[in-house]
């Protein structure tokens, strides 16, 4: 019975917790936060079910649910999920879980937040679930609209912004390309036109695979096989459309811009979520359409994304480097990490693809504990700028005790789940992409250096005395979601078997189906 | 040609609606003339409750599969004119709920107004089942009629208001002579007006026709007010009663898609190849001129208006699919077009009674105000930005889904390109609201029937987008007029 | 260096684990008592039993053997087939008894320095003595990578938090650096790991995924891809080494860094530990090939080393520089891939951990005497001082390498066996030894001869019973190694034979070698420079 409807309890318990919220006084803050709290943690404990109860020795699609939606559209309500969903599943639902908790301490329309932030986490998870191509595109959409509000009400300012007295300059275009000082409303803005920019080049591809195969219908495992009827010109189009459409959230080098900008302006838990699973849509929606539906295209353009992995790579590293607001070193990590994962998926192997998924996960983690930690810090000091910092360990020992193993987590330092995953991509990338290769492990170093400069500039050195009055993390509320994220981390990078499991059973039929490209196989389909 | 009326019981039947709605607009008439004292309020409620029954009335209709006929093929009535004619009735109602704070700004003839309204939504029932060219034209000057008077009745402290009125009731005469113009012609080549016969006569398309032909398609295109008849639109919606604005942006929009699907999709189908182009011209030219131009806009109905323009581009490119499909699409497009474009305006009345602005300025910490109003308005403004999970998302992807099904890629691209465009200015009212700082804080007051009417929309525009099936299946029941023609 | 006996027989409970996890305990009990006092306690009682635990390793062991003993091995990450596998050979062992016993030298002599976060100081001391440990017993590649990078983060903040000036410096470029090699080492691993991969399944072999050194030791490898490993994994080394042209933070960390950090990276050599335990038998055909390229950076090693050193005005310095120096002996020794220049070079490497570590054990002595170590602000401190000059003097000498003392043994056979792999080589290393004695000896005149100049040199107290707890054992190490070696020769031959064999495989010298015959090799010392028949 639990079974049957896990999927359905995971995706719409937040949904049903906005839903209630709607109806709660905004007045009344403890009882809104423990809805929030409570609603996402139904899905957080159904998730981490889910992730034992899996049958990866059955391998494909489980715990399948189908209901018939449209049928003059040939649109089912049709969710399953596979290995590689699994583990995405689950970081949402312990990111949204943590985020809450982050969170706690917003008072300004607090109900509003929450519904938006529910309403997100859940579309992201209706992405990781879906098996309908409609649906999964739907509620990739849907994911990105919650962000404009919570950007633009709750996010902040960068600093160059606030300084910034003269309106005229503000406004101008040229502060538009100012990323370092832009305010939240232009964040805001960015993210969400860039991001539905690039859906709607991805929707272009769903739309051209859906009339190009004549069958009707939306169903990802009755599309798949038919990739022999689209001419080699249509497949690579429609390839290139999905690639270049879902890499956009990714975000993939050079259509990065909006990432940084965005998980500056957003308030941590945002910026969590954000940079913890809304970029992962990316990757995933890739795999899941491009790469499921088009295995011999994806292995005529696999190249592509091995050139691109690099700049990301190496241009992300090195902006981080010389940025000063905590956030943007953190979202250009991310957007620089984010190529570990395409370079995993360029490889095309099992051991390569495992590990970016099982990174795509790790790096969910570890980028949520910085967020969470940056947006404590700057909850209590009210300023990301990282020269007017210093000295706060002495202060909060624990957040910068956190902090290193954020910062290990991050850089991929053995121990944490990150390592297992550099360690899968490196070794599956090395024989075909030696060079990216390389440059991937150099990459690690320049992550450790942005970090370390990161790091000593807000907890080492001489303190500015005004930062007297900020505390230490407390106790439970500040301190649970922390908790939770590094026990994740350290766990599964101890103990990563039963995800390895997990996700290449997911992989492996994807993989064959790459291999014995053009072979309609439904490998892996009707779990 | 000896001409005998004969009319049976049941024939009255297949106009059932209409003759109720004429018996109500009397009813209320009477009684408004012959009870002064009587609130106006009351005779809201009696026309509201009497639309009511005429809903009920097309709902049974239609499912009893009610079809025919009248007056030698002149009026017609089939699932499809049902399909219209609950459309009107029901956005008829909705307006009338809408007006009931609004009216108290006018003084005179408030009684009228109602009944002004009722004869419009006459007209527009009648154009639903209009079966050939003569009956098409009356009905849409029947419906125009009302309109001018309706445009024009804030005269007293609005003079935008008879501006709007004359603009429209110049612009609407012009159209509609060319129109006449057109029919003439028509029927001077086919020698038959009615459009089945039309459809039958297999007529070779002389220039002649063509030009009648292109003459019809002004008067429709003004009605829709789609590119390159939009010119009317933004001054008249920003000079008219919001109300009426409101009513303008859906009622006569639908009743004229019905006949420009008639025409083109069974009288003239088989110059599809031909037509095509046009539609495929005006839906790109309407989107993109719509959506670039309402980035410019200060004043929410302005917005709406060009909002509007690029909506009709949108249900234009079902058109151009010109498959039963397509006719699908756009049926079902107007639907969700229509929850919510008029919850929309109904939020825009609800404010401007208060503060009596339209600016979007003023819009300004309206999530602060009042949380009711600003997460409805962003539901509407999303909607009709086609984003899920809302009406407005599933009727795009419909619409473009159809358009790709016959191969408009570049159709489609166009309108994919204003998707993200028509987001930055639906989103800068969503920032006004939420984002920027409230200007006054008087929170915002709302009257049972406005709070229904809000309700109703918002929930109308969730349920199009989380369920659509009954609606879609109702829409494909309603075209199986056009099943001859091709597609998936 | 195949076989391997199990813990279960040789001693019956998982030793190995006990010393390498014990400090790290000690670590958290710290964490978890919040008081200074207490800390001290528990760091010395967790320090001596760490070392008393791993005294066992020594005198159990058996001996002129090539097997990993005291082996643990239970599956950890199967699906990529990586496993907890630890065991000590010749090789490692005595860098582990070393190891544990540095580490309580270093709580002892601490304990009257250190006033400032205590505690924390003697975590970031435990955590880096548990990682160190790990590094010499693993017999995983992915585990001993675990423990390489974790000593990171306690060296880190050994040295941003509790070092001199220019720590903040000296501290990321440390860490930076280290992370530059070992992220290649990473690929190196890697390399090998897929090579291991082909292998096994062409063979079908189980397992075949396997980062398990032994496993990765059947593999056979091309020349070129030898190559590419050793080049990989050579960057991991050299940098931690240091090799000359990778040493730059060197002498910034053993400047900046605590005393107790230059202790131990001047005197446990992971990276040459590194070099002997996989660089060399993992791609011997590509160390064959690159000798001459090693050899001669070695030799710039010793002899740049010694030459700045030369005209170093501060003591620290010129230690930093000496070390650069010495380091490159033992780089000489170990790849001139000869028997006695791995012996000597393995010797040598423990000969550091002691006179090395003795060196800045005793600079550290002199600055809390003077908060000084400019050596012309000294002169004639074996006036107030007999004690300290005496000690001063034995350690020195050891690192000149004067005959009687375990300096001796080693640079004998490294310079023996680089003879042999060709007389240029060793002609060039005598040159340092000269050098070596040159510099040490002119401070030690400056600075502990003559009169007093500098009042303040007066009064001076000699070396309390701390300061002699961590000299004496030092000077007695000196001269057991110096005097009678075998123990630790016997140690160390089986596996040395067993590299050496390996290196040469193909080679005609080591046709007639058998396993075992340097059973043969015992006391008197000079037995050990004979050639194996």
């Amino acid at each position: 019975m639990l079974d049957q409807h896990l999927l359905s309890i995971i995706l719409f318990a937040p949904f049903v917790g906005a839903i209630v919220l709607i109806f709660v006084s905004g007045e009344r803050l403890t009882l809104v936060r423990t809805i929030a709290a409570v609603s996402s943690f139904v899905s957080f404990a159904a998730s981490a079910y889910l992730l034992y109860a899996f049958d990866y020795g059955r391998g494909g699609f489980q715990f399948l649910e189908q209901y018939e939606w449209s049928k003059d559209l040939g649109i089912s309500f049709f969710l399953g999920v596979d290995g590689v969903a699994v583990p995405l599943v689950l970081a949402s639902s312990v990111l949204l879980f943590a985020g809450i908790f982050v969170s706690w301490r917003i008072v300004d329309r607090a109900r509003e937040f929450y519904i938006f932030l529910l309403i997100l986490a859940s579309a992201t998870i209706g992405v990781y679930v879906s098996l309908d191509l409609f649906f999964l595109y739907f509620f990739y959409e849907m994911s990105v609209l919650p962000m404009y509000p919570l950007l633009g009400v709750w996010g902040s300012h960068t600093k160059g912004y606030l300084e910034m007295k003269d309106t005229a300059k503000r406004d101008s275009l040229a502060f538009i390309f100012n990323f370092a000082s832009n305010s939240k409303e232009y964040a805001a803005m960015k993210l969400t036109l860039f991001l539905s920019a690039g859906a709607v080049v991805a929707l272009l591809g769903i739309l051209l695979t859906y009339v190009g195969t004549g069958l009707h219908t939306f169903n990802l495992l009755e599309l798949q096989g038919h990739e022999q009827q689209f001419t080699p010109f249509l497949r690579s189009a429609i390839w290139l459309l999905l690639f270049f459409g879902f890499a956009s959230i990714a975000p993939l080098w050079p259509m990065h811009s909006w990432s940084p900008v965005g998980h500056a302006a957003a308030p941590a838990a945002v910026s969590m979520l954000h940079a913890g699973v809304l970029m992962k849509l990316g990757h995933f929606s890739i795999i899941r359409v491009g790469y499921w539906l088009f295995p011999q295209t994806t292995k005529e353009w696999a190249f592509l994304i091995a050139i691109l992995c690099v700049f990301s790579i190496i241009y992300g590293g090195l902006v981080a480097f010389f940025q000063r607001d905590t956030k943007y070193v953190i979202g250009y990590s991310s957007s620089s990490h984010m190529g570990y994962i395409f370079l995993g998926m360029a490889a095309l192997n099992m051991i390569s693809m495992t590990g970016a998924v099982l990174y795509m996960f790790a790096h969910a983690l570890a980028t949520g504990m910085l967020f969470a930690m940056a947006g404590f810090v700057y909850d209590q000091t009210h300023t990301r700028d990282i020269p007017s910092l210093g000295g706060l360990g002495r202060i909060m020992p624990f957040i910068m005790g956190a902090f290193v193993i954020g910062v290990m987590a991050s850089v991929g330092l053995p121990g944490t789940v990150n390592f297992i995953g550099e360690l899968m991509i490196l070794s599956g990338s090395w024989e075909q992409y030696p060079v990216q290769t390389v440059i991937a492990v150099v990459g690690i170093v320049i992550t450790l250096a942005y970090l370390m400069r990161m790091f000593m500039g807000l907890f080492l050195g001489e303190m500015d005395p005004k930062w007297a009055h900020v505390r230490d993390a407390s106790p439970i509320i500040d301190r649970l979601p922390l908790l939770i994220m590094i026990f994740g981390s350290l766990y599964f990078g101890l103990f990563p078997t039963q995800f390895i499991h997990v996700i290449s059973s997911g992989v492996q039929p994807i993989l064959e189906q790459i291999h014995s490209a053009g072979a309609v196989a439904a490998a892996g389909g009707g779990g | 040609m000896e001409f005998t009326l004969s009319i049976t019981a049941a024939d009255l039947l297949l106009m059932l609606p209409e003759l109720l709605l004429t018996g109500l607009a009397c009813l209320v008439l009477v009684l408004d003339i012959s009870f002064p004292k009587i609130s106006k309020a009351t005779l809201a409620w009696i026309t509201a409750a009497g639309l009511t029954g005429i809903l009920v009335s097309l709902v049974w209709m239609f499912a009893s599969g009610l079809e025919g006929t009248l007056f030698k093929g002149m009026f017609v009535l089939d699932a499809f004119a049902i399909f219209f004619k609950i459309v009107v009735v029901v956005s008829t109602l909705i307006v009338l709920l809408a007006s009931l704070d609004y009216i108290k700004r006018i003084y005179l003839f408030r009684g009228e107004y109602y009944i002004m309204i009722m004869l419009a939504a006459l007209g527009m029932l009648f154009m639903a089942s209009a079966n050939d060219l003569l009956s098409m034209f009356i009905t849409i000057e029947f419906a125009t009629f009302g309109f001018y008077v309706l445009v024009a009745y804030l005269r007293e402290d609005d003079l935008r208001s008879s501006e709007a009125g004359l603009k429209f009731f110049v612009l609407s005469v012009f159209t509609a002579a060319i129109m006449v113009f057109g029919i003439s012609l028509i029927y001077g080549e086919t020698g038959t007006i009615i459009f089945p016969e039309l459809a039958a006569s297999h007529p070779v398309l002389t220039g002649g026709l063509v030009v009648g032909f292109l003459c019809v398609l002004v008067g429709l295109g003004f009605k829709i007010g789609a590119v390159p008849f939009h010119n009317w639109i933004p001054d008249i919606y920003q000079g008219a009663p919001t109300p009426i604005t409101a009513y303008l942006s859906i009622a006569p929009k639908a009743a004229a898609i019905a006949i420009v699907l008639r025409i083109f999709f069974s009288t003239f189908a088989e110059f599809k190849p031909e037509w095509v182009w046009l539609l495929i011209g005006m839906a790109a030219l309407s989107m993109t001129y719509g959506n670039v131009v309402a980035i410019a806009q200060k004043d929410i109905k302005r917005l709406l208006a060009y909002s509007g323009i690029a909506q009709m581009g949108n249900l234009l490119i079902g058109l151009a699919a010109g498959t039963k499909m397509g006719g699908d699409a756009v049926l079902f497009y107007l639907v969700t077009y229509l929850v919510a474009n008029l919850g929309a305006f109904a939020v825009v009345i609800i404010f401007s009674n208060l503060t009596g602005s339209d600016q979007i300025e003023d819009y300004s910490g309206l999530s602060r105000r009042s949380p009711l109003l600003a997460a409805a308005m962003m539901v509407f403004l999303l909607s009709l930005a086609g984003v899920p999970p809302l009406a407005g998302f599933i009727g795009k992807i419909y619409v473009f889904t159809a358009a790709m099904h016959e191969g408009l890629i570049t159709l489609v691209i166009i309108g994919l390109i204003n998707i993200v465009i028509s987001m930055y200015y639906y989103l800068v009212v969503v920032k006004k609201m939420y984002i920027a700082p409230p200007t006054d804080h008087r929170p915002i007051p709302l009257s049972a029937p406005m709070k229904a009417v809000v309700y109703a929309t918002v929930v109308g525009t969730v349920a199009l987008g989380v369920y659509p099936k009954p609606f879609i299946e109702w829409a494909v029941a309603s075209t199986s007029l056009f099943s001859h023609l091709a597609g998936p | 260096m195949m076989q391997e006996t199990f813990a279960a027989q040789q001693i019956g409970f998982s030793l190995l684990t006990l010393v390498t996890f014990l400090p790290l305990a000690g670590a958290v009990l710290i964490w978890a008592i919040r008081d200074t006092g207490w800390a001290w306690r528990i760091g010395l009682g967790v320090a001596a039993a760490d070392f008393l635990l791993s005294l066992p390793l020594f005198f159990m062991f058996t001996l002129d053997s090539a097997a990993m003993q005291f082996v643990e091995r239970y599956p950890w990450i199967p699906s990529l087939g990586i496993s907890y596998h630890i065991g000590v050979d010749g090789i490692s062992m005595l860098f582990v008894v070393l190891t544990s016993m540095l580490g309580l030298l270093i709580v002892v002599y601490s304990q009257g320095v250190v006033t400032e976060r205590v505690r924390g100081y003697l975590m970031a001391l435990f955590a880096l003595q548990t990682t160190m440990l790990g590094v010499f017993v693993s017999l995983d590649l992915v585990l001993f990578f675990l423990f390489w990078e974790l000593m990171l983060i306690p060296s880190y903040f050994m040295i941003r938090l509790w070092g001199g000036e220019g720590r903040e410096y000296a501290s990321i470029k440390y860490v930076l650096y280290t992370l530059l090699g070992s992220v290649l080492m990473l690929v190196g691993i890697v390399i090998l790991y897929l090579q291991h991969y082909h292998f096994a399944s062409a063979h079908n072999i189980s397992p075949a995924l396997s980062f398990d050194l032994m496993d990765l030791l059947r593999t056979p490898m091309a020349l070129n891809v030898q190559i590419v490993v050793f080049v990989f994994l050579f960057f991991g080394f050299a940098f931690k080494t240091p090799l000359v042209p990778f040493h730059t933070w060197m002498p910034d960390v053993l400047l900046a860094g605590p005393i107790a950090m230059s202790v131990i990276l001047a005197g446990i050599k992971l990276g040459t530990f590194g070099f002997v335990r996989f660089s060399l038998p993992l791609a011997p055909d590509a160390s064959r090939e690159l000798l001459p390229i090693l050899m001669v950076l070695g030799l710039i090693g010793i002899l740049y080393g010694a030459y700045i050193a030369l005209m170093q005005a501060d003591l620290r310095k010129l230690l930093a520089y000496s070390s650069i120096s010495h380091l490159g002996y033992v780089a000489l020794g170990i790849f001139a891939l000869t028997y006695q220049g791995i012996q000597g070079g393995l010797i040598q490497m423990i000969n550091l951990g002691i006179t090395t570590a003795g060196l800045f054990f005793f600079a550290g002595f002199l600055w809390n005497r003077r908060q000084t170590l400019t050596i012309a602000e000294f002169g004639g401190l074996a006036k107030g001082m007999p004690l300290l000059a005496t000690f001063f003097l034995i350690i020195i000498f050891s690192s000149i390498g004067l005959p009687g003392t375990n300096g001796f043994i080693g640079e004998f056979l490294i310079l023996f066996g680089a003879f042999k792999a060709h007389w240029v080589y060793g002609a060039v290393g005598v040159l340092g030894v000269i050098l070596g004695a040159a510099y040490l000896l002119w401070f030690y005149e400056q600075a502990v001869f003559g009169k007093v100049t500098k009042p303040a040199n007066e009064g001076l107290r000699d070396l309390g019973a701390r300061e002699l707890a961590v000299a004496l054992p030092l000077v007695a190490l000196i001269f057991w190694i110096g005097v009678y070696p075998s123990p630790f020769l016997h140690r160390i031959n089986g596996s040395v034979e067993a590299l050496h064999a390996r290196l040469n495989r193909t080679s005609t010298m080591a046709a007639g070698l058998q396993p075992g015959a340097a059973g043969a090799i015992a006391p008197p010392v000079p037995a050990a420079y004979e050639e194996p028949r």
